[in-house]
């Protein structure tokens, strides 16, 4: 449905985006994953014509859309990482203003406004202006005014940064929601991996511009079939201890976050006595260890050498 | 899509009562306190404007009568010449006429207090402040303006006037008056010699009617009109400001990225953002100019000229929010906005004279005159004080001419791509 085909982008010298090739086909969610920086945004914005692209293409129906991105727009959804509202206005006519931009009037506006209100779950708030409502409630506007014009392809940027659990819950419920109802598709990005593998079908991995992974949740971890991760808790930290750990050469990664130790071993190593042992001589105090099988974030970790959220 | 903008413009600018307070308030508040802190300066009510004035004559014109007869029949016109122009010169004194036609007249009793001072005090009256002029009558004054009149003889003399800066409107009575009674003097002279001496006194009277009447048949300007207009005219700018930094942040809240994405082109943006801000500065205006009428009596003998004068300022307002709004895009700030705000409306304030005329050189005030507030102002006066549409071309020539360089202005820079490209 669509296709997004060796895509770059440049800015002066930097290079945000490389060679990045993405398909999307109807009816499923994909996940786009990565830290922050890692060119998610600029990927989103390319795809929505917002900003030109260095190189590459972008696909609707086997059609480029570069030349006519009035084509994608009509059947596109955008959720931006940003809260685009007015904050003066109420949820209501913030509403009522982007559906008329989208050339909806009377009662298909009205009735528009009536079922997004309730999606979002902002009917009894309607009437308030933005600037009171709560990180979450903002969030579901947001997303509620990308709704309006009921695009076949959603892309959702983000869309949970910065708000509460609860908030959290109802819109990933929300997402999973619009997919299964009204068969929309979804591209979704995100550094939490936990929301990725929630909602995707299939998952792209992106760092420093470049997509590093792809494919279902099962292939991708399969990444590391191989492997198994270890999780060590120290009382305090620990350079010492984890220096000497990562002088081991059947350790195939090592990273440490505060008291925290993650270890990737080969599944058919067991090394927790020569990792008691190096705790005894570095002084350092065990508190829990725990082999564990291998998540979204052993894989980032794996590929990149990085936690997602570093 | 026009209309939901100004809606949304006028929502978002009612929500927000720091900019209602400069857009409505501000001039408000100034308009009252101005207008009746400066009533004693600018009032044009009649019995505000009194002049005081003192004579000064260091002749005798008696005396100088009799000289000039003399002279008179020493020279060697006809007999009948002579008795006519003896008889005529007797009834054309000129500081007699000065005193009884021009500051003795009943219809300028009102406007002028007169004293008669000897010579020896001038220097005194002179450094008085409560006088707004002094008209000082040389000696042999009557004696030379008649022998030059009548037998073409004698120097040029002249009266000589101090006038009191201070009292810029009084004084400016008494030199206009003066002025207009030498001319007709001459006028009148020059005519009854060559009707043979029967001298149009009345023409003279007229005259000096005429002279005041000027002020009279033009409805005076009051200090709350003066402010009325030069506030407005000052606080109509910022609604150019306001949009420009409004059309900003919508491209910095990913708002404007929306419009995009709902395939709404640049330059219906661009349109939106000329006409919205066109109408807010309507609104304004006619909010403004409202209240100045329900409270202020401050109201417009002609509708017509009125409204085009507001439509060519809104359009010139219209333009600096269209520039701004490029200029912001452009710079990926808010700067350009803030310097018009901060600066240079100030700036335009005190060189168009929303203030005043604070500014004596003819240069800053031509310069003034070309600034939209300046054009718009000197507009409005003239409309405000009677006079007819065609007498304001220049300033509406002034209004347009800027309105179409700010917009091209405008147009060109206007990024043409949409969205975070921009």
């Amino acid at each position: 449905m669509l296709e997004v085909v060796s895509l770059s982008k440049d800015f002066k010298k930097h290079k945000a985006v490389e060679g990045v090739n993405i398909f999307l086909e109807k009816g499923e969610t994909v996940g786009l994953l990565g830290p922050n920086g890692a060119g998610k945004s600029t990927i989103i914005s390319m795809i929505s014509s917002l900003i030109s692209p260095s190189e590459g293409d972008v696909r609707l129906h086997n059609d480029s859309i570069l030349k006519h991105p009035q084509m994608l727009r009509k059947v596109l959804g955008v959720v931006p990482q940003e809260i685009a509202l007015y904050n003066d206005l109420t949820a209501r006519e913030n509403l009522e203003f982007f559906g008329k931009i989208h050339r909806l009037r009377g009662k298909a506006l009205k009735d528009k406004i009536a079922d997004i209100l309730d999606q979002i779950g902002l009917k009894e708030r309607q009437n308030d202006v933005v600037k009171t409502f709560s990180g979450g409630m903002k969030r579901r506007l947001n997303i509620g005014v990308a709704l309006l014009h009921d695009p076949e392809i959603l892309i959702m940027d983000e869309p949970t940064v910065g708000i509460d659990p609860q908030s959290r819950n109802y819109i990933l419920e929300q997402v999973k929601r619009l997919n299964r109802e009204k068969n929309m598709t979804i591209l979704y990005t995100s550094h939490y991996m936990e929301e990725v593998e929630f909602l995707c079908d299939r998952i792209y991995i992106m760092d420093k511009g470049h997509i590093i992974a792809s494919g279902t949740k099962d292939e991708i971890k399969s990444i590391l079939s191989a492997e198994s991760t270890i999780l060590i808790k120290l009382e305090r930290s620990s350079d010492a201890f984890v220096d000497r750990l990562k002088e081991i050469a059947y350790l195939k990664t090592v990273t440490s976050q505060d008291k925290e130790v993650t270890v990737v071993v080969p599944k058919e190593v067991h090394p927790f006595n020569q990792i008691f042992q190096i705790a005894d001589e570095t002084g350092a105090t065990i508190v829990t260890i725990d082999r564990k099988t291998a998540t979204l974030e052993d894989v980032f970790l794996h590929l990149t050498g990085r936690a997602l959220r570093d | 899509m026009i209309i939901q903008f100004i809606k949304k413009q006028l929502l978002l600018m009612i929500r927000n009562p720091q900019i209602l307070l400069i857009l409505l308030g501000m001039p408000l508040i100034l308009i009252t306190i101005l207008g009746f802190a400066l009533g004693g300066v600018m009032n044009g009510e009649e019995v505000r404007l009194k002049a005081k004035i003192a004579i000064v004559e260091k002749g005798d014109s008696g005396e100088e009568l009799s000289l000039f007869l003399k002279e008179l029949e020493a020279s060697g016109l006809p007999k009948e010449s002579k008795a006519a122009i003896a008889e005529a010169a007797e009834r054309l004194l000129p500081s007699e006429l000065l005193r009884d036609q021009v500051l003795e007249n009943q219809e300028l009793k009102k406007y002028l207090s007169v004293q008669e001072i000897e010579p020896g005090s001038l220097e005194k009256v002179k450094k008085d402040d409560s006088y707004s002029a002094i008209i000082e009558i040389p000696e042999g004054f009557t004696e030379q303006v008649l022998s030059s009149i009548f037998l073409d003889e004698g120097k040029r003399t002249e009266l000589r006037l101090y006038r009191n800066e201070g009292e810029e409107l009084a004084s400016n009575l008494v030199r206009d008056l003066l002025t207009g009674f030498q001319e007709q003097y001459s006028l009148g002279s020059v005519m009854g010699r060559s009707n043979g001496a029967n001298f149009p006194i009345s023409a003279i009277s007229q005259e000096v009617k005429g002279g005041i009447s000027h002020v009279e048949e033009r409805t005076p300007l009051t200090s709350t009109t003066y402010y009325a207009v030069g506030m407005s005219v000052m606080f109509v700018l910022y609604i150019a400001s306001n949009m420009g930094s409004f059309a900003y942040r919508e491209k910095e809240d990913h708002v404007f990225d929306r419009m995009v994405l709902a395939d709404v082109s640049i330059w219906k943006y661009f349109i939106a953002i000329l006409l919205t801000t066109i109408i807010l500065a309507l609104l304004q205006l006619g909010i403004l100019f409202g209240i100045c009428a329900l409270f202020y009596g401050v109201t417009w003998p002609d509708l017509t000229s009125f409204l085009i004068v507001t439509l060519a300022l809104c359009l010139a307002v219209g333009s600096i929010g269209a520039l701004l709004t490029s200029l912001n895009y452009r710079a990926h700030s808010e700067a350009f906005s803030n310097i018009f705000s901060t600066v240079i409306i100030t700036v335009f304030a005190f060189i168009g004279g929303s203030f005043g005329g604070m500014f004596s050189s003819d240069f800053i005030q031509e310069i003034g005159s070309l600034t939209p507030n300046g054009a718009g102002m000197q507009a409005y006066f003239k409309i405000f004080q009677g006079y007819p549409l065609s007498s304001i071309t220049t300033e509406l020539w002034s209004l347009a001419i800027f309105s179409v360089i700010a917009l091209v202005i405008a147009a060109v820079l206007f990024p043409k791509k949409g969205g975070g490209a921009i």
